[in-house]
């Protein structure tokens, strides 16, 4: 019902027939003809409807701004010098970016403008073009702006790492693109993630002080690596201590093989070759129940391995040295590192 | 016989040096001949991280017989051999060789392929490993006799490992049955005890 009598208000207010309007589009547009062929006083009431609450059609931000900077162009040619600057504050209050083109506006309403910046402190980032750096020889552009004077400090961290890289820190007024080389502040290339880029202003004129963010994400494109290798697990090495039941599982171990070589050198023979290779698989067999049984002797107590610690240790050390090879043939790999930069929602997807 | 290994390093390269006391039986319908000798050998082998080996070897000596009317013999085989390894203590191989018996006044070559898999365990209380292995000679290629019913290998041994030195122990065997040609049965035997020692060229995790 309140929405019914919304529009019958429209219908029966409006010096314009808008009838035929589809959407806040048109609406801005034939509001921008009016505004264009100099009939401001229509232009005027048309653009009131649009940033009105009891507008029936959805009103994006971009749409918003351009209705109040008209509705500010509009009034400043009216000569309603204070309403005119109270858009035009609306208009920069929404976008920081708002400015009027010098070629398309007269200079009394740019001056009315610049009072209305003035006036109103805000400060802004562009969303994070996509964009591919090279950091050895390419830089990334932030476009950042304020209202008017005051000090700006930019700065750009990963999400997860409170140290941010101070980007810009001095006084700015209006528009400033700020540039970035794509390394952090410990002289690194920013690691693959989401980051943020962080501005904090304070007005030379107000006092006042504002803030905003943007964030993005940083992927890196990089010639294939060679893989490290992986840690060492328990599978990897060998044991470093005598355990009691060890010696059990070696004495099978040592039983099995001389089972192996007694099995082979009489069941899978011909026998009617003989039994002439037999005594070789008897002296291997002997040698392995040998040393199955002092395996099991010598795990009574529990002891520690030297030759297994010397063999372990020899491990790693090859793992160590295997790993800084590998490192440092992706190191020239790695300086070819470029960044993929591109917009982000917020701190997380 | 190859004992391959499973690198989980870097390359690695290996050379190995054996000796083996080598049994061979023959009978040919006309009683057991034996031939036993010292047969040494030489191995080269390369691994690679993903558990892939390669190895070459080249092995000879010369066999005697007591064997009534029997000549003494020379052997000498080269051989290649591929090997994987699907889990830590399972390794797969290929290979193929070539070996040759040489008399005075006769020669006869066996060019074989052998597929087979090795099992192997490390002992819990010392460097040592128990190894048992198994395969088949799927192609038994001989000068002048048919292919082999029955044609396979297997081996049993230890391996003790002393920083970048192995050395180990196999009993061997081979076996060859050959189908009757009309002059009677050919059954071929070869029995080795193999000592083995290598050394790792170039380090590199080895288990």
């Amino acid at each position: 019902m309140r929405r019914f009598a919304a529009w019958l208000t429209l219908l029966v207010a409006a010096p314009v027939a808008i009838s035929a309007q589809a959407s806040t589009a048109e609406a801005l547009h034939q509001a921008q003809d009016l505004y264009e062929r100099l009939e401001i006083e229509r232009a005027v009431p048309l653009l009131r409807q649009v940033v009105s609450p009891g507008w029936a059609f959805e009103v994006t931000q971009d749409q918003r701004v351009q209705a109040y900077t008209y509705l500010g162009a509009s009034l400043a040619l009216l000569g309603a010098r204070d309403s005119a600057v109270l858009y035009f504050r609306s208009a920069i209050e929404r976008d920081a970016f708002t400015d009027l083109d010098a070629r398309q506006f007269t200079p009394a309403q740019i001056t009315l403008f610049q009072q209305a910046r003035r006036l109103t402190f805000a400060v802004a980032a562009r969303p994070v073009a996509p964009a591919r750096l090279d950091p050895r020889t390419e830089r990334a552009t932030f476009t950042v702006v304020t209202t008017h004077s005051a000090s700006l400090r930019v700065t750009l961290r990963p999400i997860a790492d409170p140290n941010a890289t101070i980007l810009w820190n001095a006084v700015n007024d209006g528009l400033r693109e700020v540039s970035w080389n794509g390394l952090l502040a410990d002289g690194h290339v920013a690691p693959p993630g989401r980051y943020e880029l962080g501005l904090i202003a304070r007005s030379a004129l107000l006092g006042r002080t504002d803030s905003a963010r943007v964030y993005f994400t940083v992927a890196h494109e990089t010639p294939p690596l060679e893989d490290t290798l992986r840690a060492l697990g328990p599978d990897d090495l060998l044991p470093e201590r005598v355990q009691p039941g060890g010696g059990r599982a070696d004495l099978v171990k040592g039983f099995a093989v001389a089972a192996g070589a007694l099995v082979l050198s009489d069941a899978a023979t011909n026998g009617e070759l003989g039994r002439s290779g037999g005594g070789l698989a008897v002296a291997v067999a002997g040698t392995a129940g040998i040393v199955g049984v002092t395996a099991l002797l010598s795990s009574r107590h529990e002891r520690a391995l030297p030759a297994n610690i010397a063999e372990n240790a020899r491990r790693r050390a090859a793992r160590a040295a295997a790993n800084a090879d590998v490192a440092r043939r992706n190191a020239p790999k790695l300086a070819e590192t470029v960044l993929l930069l591109s917009p982000a929602a917020g701190v997380g997807p | 016989m190859f004992t391959p290994r499973v690198a989980t390093g870097q390359l690695r390269l290996s050379g190995t040096a054996t000796a083996s006391l080598f049994v061979h039986l023959v009978d040919i319908g006309n009683g057991v001949e034996e031939s036993t000798g010292l047969v040494v050998g030489a191995e080269g082998a390369a691994s690679w991280p993903s558990r892939l080996a390669v190895a070459v070897r080249a092995a000879g000596g010369a066999l005697s017989t007591d064997a009534t009317g029997a000549e003494d013999r020379k052997v000498g085989e080269l051989g290649a051999q591929a090997s994987f390894g699907p889990a830590k203590w399972l390794v797969l191989f290929g290979g193929a060789r070539s070996r040759v018996y040489s008399t005075a006044v006769a020669r006869q070559r066996w060019n074989t392929v052998e597929l087979g898999a090795q099992a192997h365990a490390d002992f819990a209380t010392m460097p040592v490993r128990a190894v048992l292995q198994g395969g088949i000679f799927p192609v038994v290629s001989v000068h002048g006799l048919p292919k082999p019913d029955v044609a396979f290998t297997g081996a049993a041994g230890l391996e003790y490992r002393r920083g970048s030195v192995t050395g180990a122990v196999f009993y061997e065997l081979e076996r060859y049955d050959f189908p009757d040609s009309g002059s009677g049965r050919r059954l071929e035997q070869v029995n080795q005890l193999t000592l083995r020692f290598s050394v790792r060229l170039r380090p590199g995790e080895a288990r």
